[in-house]
């Protein structure tokens, strides 16, 4: 029982943790998220509506923005992210009551996180970006797809090429422009 | 694998204690101590019935 319910959180949300990598990165210490963090061009906490996000931009390149998966964190993606910073400007956000971000009072949305990350991307000064997200059950893969354009329409949905073979699932590209003019 | 994802709570922080989940995040988090809130919130989350197609608004 304990086993079984352990597995459907890592398929539901720790996608990344099958993969040997990242389980090696998960069960680290505190070491290996202080060297990222560190490595990290920019880091920091931004207030969204009663939740304390926290935020680190790596590398150069286009804009990527990262999602972890429930019961994850940015650090999930220690492996991954030298390799996507080579190309890509990635933003990664712990999100609401995960990693160092705080719980707050608000309940957990998908939808209320995918409006806080147009805050945060705008207050980043991003105009557009692509995205790159784990699955969060139940909403599975559909949910941030579903989710995220919310603020706006606007954004334009394709799926890319998995990076890591089978341990990002699937991949979410968008783009959106951040309209002045957008609003709910 | 819905009822076990309905189960989701702060009941499971025990059996949460030897994961990589509780570990990272007891390690990093603002407030360590608020794991079983996290569960208890993403219990709810789960709990809830969603409709995406339905929900989207594009």
């Amino acid at each position: 029982m304990i086993r079984s319910a352990m597995l459907i959180l890592l398929a539901a949300g720790a996608a990344l943790l099958t993969a040997p990598g990242p389980i090696q990165a998960a069960e680290g210490t505190t070491t290996m998220k202080t060297e990222n963090a560190s490595a990290a061009k920019k880091n920091g906490h931004m207030e969204v509506k009663g939740v304390n996000y926290y935020y680190e931009v790596h590398g150069e390149g286009e804009p990527l923005l990262l999602l972890h998966g429930g019961l994850g964190s940015i650090d999930m993606f220690d492996p991954l992210l030298p390799i996507l910073g080579e190309n890509r400007q990635v933003i990664a956000v712990d999100l609401q009551g995960h990693g160092r971000t705080t719980l707050g009072n608000r309940p957990i949305s998908l939808i209320d996180m995918g409006d806080d990350m147009a805050v945060i991307l705008k207050q980043l000064g991003y105009k557009e970006v692509d995205v790159l997200a784990i699955p969060w059950a139940p909403a599975s893969d559909s949910g941030w797809q579903c989710s995220i354009p919310m603020p706006c329409a606007g954004w334009r949905w394709s799926r890319v090429a998995s990076p890591r073979k089978a341990s990002i699932r699937k991949c979410c590209r968008c783009r959106r422009n951040w309209a002045p003019a957008c609003s709910r | 694998m819905l009822p076990m994802q309905a189960q989701l709570g702060a009941g499971m922080l025990e059996m949460m204690k030897n994961t990589p989940m509780y570990k990272s995040y007891v390690a990093v988090a603002p407030n360590p101590a608020d794991f079983p809130k996290l569960l208890d919130a993403m219990g709810a989350y789960m709990r809830k019935p969603y409709n995406w197609p339905m929900t989207s608004r594009r």
